[in-house]
């Protein structure tokens, strides 16, 4: 496109009449001054055309707001406002060459500035980055703000379910609130065959209207027909991107099977990487590796009382959520009358996926987001400070300028000006920052929070950056242009170094306003460090250091039968335990670190017996010595005589205490009851309060013996990756076709604690920052009181003064604001710790020894910023000092 | 700027006083004749010492109130011949009139402040 075409193309800013009537005569100038700045080169070319942008905006406005371009008095000669603005330009124009070229002159400066200035945006911009796109943006699905999940409500909206079949499929057929309601199996692992090689996999079965529902789009083969889903059609899966990439190699689609189950399945499509659903506990992750259709072969039993499917569905246009809720609650209360049978679907429960999702994060990221800007304004007030004192360096100079005619508003708008050029270099270190830490976040934490991964540095965070950087740095020139432009608009030039020449008594206020928020921040730290510390200390009721875990899925083709299944296990033990450095192996249906997991109801076997939710599991003889689960009464050999084995809190919630030995229960999952033979020691997750855990029975995997299993192997320490390689040798030498997964058992548990570890980190991290910051203030403001009252100093010490007085108050000088802005700290933290309640595990949020300690590090830092001043004061030649004045 | 109104030739001249700097600018480049578009926006930046500047849409601007007002007026392409790429504008005789009395009034303006003690 030419210049000519780009310019008749801008021209349409001005009206039409005008456009058409101007045009000929706007391109007679346009031309020859385009060829002047042509001749000038590309830094001549673009200053023309911001100039010819200006130009044109100006005239359009004037053209459209005519009111602008009344005179204001008859008698005055009257600038039109494009006039105003070109003229505006050229000045802001200048002072960018002026202000580039004086920062280029004082490196050091510039360096510090920028610096301080790239902190606080890249602590504002994690946090922004982390809140956007973690939380507020939407999920990636079509119509995405109109999806909603359905649960199960039961006991007075006390307890949720996974929908059951029955329910699921009848909400589907009769809800008139949604237009789309898809129904999927919870995801489950299992064994899988890939050309004759068995790998552990997450199999789900979508409902017919899944994939639709969520507008995915394969990026190989096809996904399902509505044929595939009626019950018995073709076996036919869909594989997520990574498991066409890992296990099936990248192979074509066409003939590729996977055998699920002794079935084998078509693969007929790919859906596209990075696709995520709910896993079985609900939780927002990758979606599985293999679907199948739900409908094809999936035996549906008909209770009510037993959930274990997704249902996500869309809201019709115009439905809001508490209409949606009532419909759904009043449909709930029809069919639990039209069956009659028992149903955990006493109500609805009708959650937008949006908050499913982003629950867990929410909270976590806004404390984040609220540092960011916390850090973001220490850095601010920092930055403030150093323009002004690099403004009374050149003190002569706008006393000078505001000599020569220059006005207040000139002098303050020429400082701010050149304030934000610092933008330029904020933003670039700033923004590396940021994706430096934002990078490490992703690494170090991938999984703690949901759609961390979505996390990312784009265009709009780019422009956020620019923005945050421009508005910091004027916002940070603000008061120091107004402080100097006063001080040059007076009628007096004052020679260097004369007592309290233009040290501004807002100074201490900038300090003392620094710490305050470095106090706030540096606290916020504390809490959570020692919450951490105590979380990761908690009595888990057992002990995972030392421990290998094996997760084993035997294929049913070769497993079919309970005898052969049970074989392998019992061989499979007897293997690991003659392992050297082995002290115990053993064997369980859910590790310990999940209590959650496989809960179903238990009761006395009596009549009208209060039932409650417990954990089912199916263990061995050896597995509570292995993973050092106490037991109380009776040994684990109980278990092979075919009792069971309660924990402590099962027996507190039906037996309320009283000893249970000898009782009969029933548990949902086993077909008969059960004689208590024993007690075991509760485990618990180490952020569940004192009553809440979930109970457990324990029952001898005979009883059971499923293709699921865990081998749990403790051994010495040290030696974990040893004991892994050789479990691994052993079992591939009894079956190499049973797919394994070997893992130490310890960095599995502290999985639980990454969400606390990264918020700490994160927090942290910006703890430091702010405390960093802070200190600079700090020595910034000290070194340059000093150096102004090098003069006073000298005279002191030439009267006789001692030395150490000096130094004590330059040291007052710097550690009274320090001190004054603790204070301050300490009550805005200790006012509002309760924020932080919800992410602090047995630590109170006024905790006086953290705030305290909070208070102490900055006071010391402050003194320790002092320092060098306090001693170059007292070390001053009078002498020389003198003769230099 | 005031359109022309049918009134007393004085009047006529008095209400377009005093002059915007720019208007008076061009209004002088054109003096001593016929100019394009680009000579007249040279003349406006060279001559107004640099504070106020004007682009091609303020200068059209400019143009077509002093035009409405009667002072200028455009001439047809390759007229007096002229460049026939450019449309050249003159100065009216109401805009002379004008122009000379904007003159004479900065004149005793300027003549007012030199006579002041101190003014030198």
């Amino acid at each position: 496109m030419s210049a000519d075409q780009l310019y008749r193309r801008l021209l349409v800013l001005l009206p039409r009449p005008v456009r058409q009537e101007a045009e000929a005569e706007l391109l007679d100038v346009f031309r020859p001054l385009h060829a002047r700045a042509v001749r000038r080169g590309a830094h001549g070319l673009v200053l023309f055309w911001i100039r010819v942008l200006v130009d044109l905006a100006a005239a359009a406005a004037a053209e459209r707001l005519p009111s602008f371009t009344r005179a204001t008095s008859p008698h005055r000669p009257r600038r039109s406002l494009s006039m105003r603005m070109t003229q505006l330009l050229e000045t802001v124009l200048t002072d960018l060459r002026v202000t580039a070229r004086r920062l280029s002159n004082t490196p050091g400066w510039t360096l510090l500035a920028s610096g301080t200035l790239a902190l606080g945006v890249a602590a504002s911009l994690v946090g922004g980055v982390l809140m956007r796109d973690v939380v507020l943006d939407p999920l990636p699905f079509p119509e995405a703000g109109r999806l909603v999940r359905l649960i199960e409500i039961s006991h007075g909206g006390r307890r949720a379910w996974w929908p059951s079949w029955p329910n699921a499929r009848e909400w589907r057929d009769e809800a008139r609130v949604f237009d789309v309601v898809a129904i999927a199996g919870t995801p489950r692992t299992s064994p899988v065959m890939v050309g004759g090689e068995g790998v552990r996999a997450s199999v789900g079965g979508a409902g017919a209207e899944l994939f639709g529902l969520l507008g995915l789009r394969p990026v190989a083969g096809r996904l399902f027909v509505a044929d595939e889903h009626r019950a018995g059609g073709p076996p036919v899966a869909v594989v997520s991107e990574a498991f066409w990439r890992g296990a099936l190699r990248s192979r074509p689609l066409s003939g590729t099977l996977v055998t699920i189950r002794d079935i084998s399945y078509e693969a007929v499509g790919v859906l596209p990487a990075g696709f995520k659903f709910l896993d079985q506990s609900g939780a927002w992750t990758d979606g599985p590796d293999v679907w199948t259709p739900l409908e094809a072969r999936t035996a549906f039993g008909g209770r009510r009382s037993h959930g274990d499917y997704h249902v996500i569905a869309r809201l019709r246009e115009g439905i809001t959520l508490d209409h949606a809720r009532g419909e759904m609650n009043l449909l709930a209360a029809t069919l639990a009358r039209r069956h009659g049978e028992a149903t955990n679907a006493e109500a609805v429960g009708v959650t937008p996926l949006h908050d499913v999702v982003v629950r867990s994060a929410r909270e976590p990221l806004q404390l984040l987001l609220y540092a960011g800007f916390a850090v973001l304004l220490v850095a601010c007030l920092n930055l403030s400070a150093a323009i002004l004192s690099q403004g009374l360096t050149r003190a002569r100079e706008l006393h000078i300028r505001g000599a020569l005619g220059a006005t207040r508003s000139r002098l303050a708008g020429h400082l701010l000006t050149g304030s934000v050029v610092l933008a330029v270099p904020g933003t670039l270190l700033g923004f590396l920052l940021a994706a430096a830490a934002l990078r490490a976040i992703k690494a170090f934490a991938a999984g703690a929070w949901p759609r961390l991964d979505e996390a990312v540095l784009d265009w709009r965070a780019t422009g956020m950056a620019l923005a945050v950087a421009a508005v910091t740095a004027a916002a940070a020139a603000l008061l120091p242009a107004l402080l100097l432009s006063a001080s040059a608009g007076r009628d007096r030039l004052r020679a260097r170094g004369q007592t309290g020449s233009g040290e501004p008594r807002m100074w201490p206020v900038f300090v003392g306003a620094q710490v305050a928020l470095t106090v706030l921040l540096v606290a916020a730290s504390g809490l959570l460090v020692v919450s951490f510390l105590r979380a990761s200390r908690v009595d888990l009721g057992y002990d995972p250091r030392h421990v290998v875990v094996v997760d084993v899925a035997l294929p049913m083709s070769d497993y079919g039968a309970p005898e052969r299944r049970q074989a392998y296990y019992r061989s499979a033990l007897e293997r690991l335990r003659a392992l050297p450095g082995v002290t115990g192996a053993g064997l369980t249906s859910t590790l310990p670190h999940e209590p959650s997991a496989a809960t179903a109801s238990t009761q006395i076997d009596i009549a009208d017996a209060k039932s409650v939710m417990s954990g089912y599991r199916l263990v061995d003889e050896d597995y509570f010595a292995t993973v050092g689960i106490p037991l109380h009464a009776a040994s684990a050999r109980v278990l092979g005589s075919g009792g069971a084995i309660v924990d402590d809190r099962l027996v507190q919630q039906l037996w309320d205490g009283a000893s249970p030995l000898g009782a009969r229960i029933r548990n949902s999952f086993d077909p008969k009851p059960i004689d208590v033979a024993g007690v075991a020691g509760t485990v618990r997750e180490w952020n569940e309060a004192e009553g809440t855990t979930t109970g457990a029975v324990y029952v001898h995997y005979s009883r059971q013996p499923i293709a699921s299993m865990h081998l749990v192997i403790r051994h010495q320490p040290g030696i974990a990756a040893s004991v892994a390689g050789s479990a691994r040798a052993a079992l591939h030498a009894l079956d190499p076709r049973v797919p394994l997964r070997i893992e130490p058992f310890a960095p599995r548990v502290a999985e639980a604690l990454r969400a606390q570890r990264l918020l700490l980190l994160v927090a942290s991290g910006f703890g430091v920052t702010a405390l960093l910051l802070a200190a600079s203030g700090v020595y910034t403001m000290i070194t340059f009181v000093v150096a102004r009252r090098m003069r006073e100093a000298a005279i002191r010490l030439a009267l006789g003064a001692p030395p150490a007085e000096l130094r004590r108050r330059v040291l007052r000088q710097g550690l009274s604001p320090a001190a004054a802005g603790s204070g301050v700290g300490l009550v805005v933290a200790y006012l509002g710790g309760p924020a932080l309640r919800a992410h602090l595990f047995q630590v109170e949020p006024a905790d006086p020894a953290v705030l305290v300690t909070a208070a102490l590090v900055i006071l010391g830092a402050a003194l320790i910023a002092s320092l060098p001043s306090a001693r170059r004061s007292s070390r001053v030649d009078p002498a020389l000092a003198l003769r230099e004045e | 700027m005031p359109k022309r109104t049918q009134s007393d030739p004085d009047d006529e001249v008095r209400q377009h006083l005093p002059m915007r700097p720019v208007a008076f600018a061009v209004a002088a480049a054109l003096a001593g004749g016929p100019r394009p578009g680009i000579e007249l926006l040279d003349e406006v930046n060279a001559t107004a010492a640099g504070w106020t500047i004007v682009g091609p849409g303020t200068l059209y601007r400019l143009m077509r109130e002093m035009r409405q007002a009667g002072l200028i007026a455009r001439e047809a392409r390759g007229a007096h011949g002229s460049d026939e790429r450019q449309a050249h504008h003159v100065l009216t005789p109401l805009g002379r009139t004008v122009l000379k009395a904007e003159a004479s009034r900065l004149r005793r303006t300027l003549d007012l402040a030199s006579a002041r003690p101190g003014s030198r």
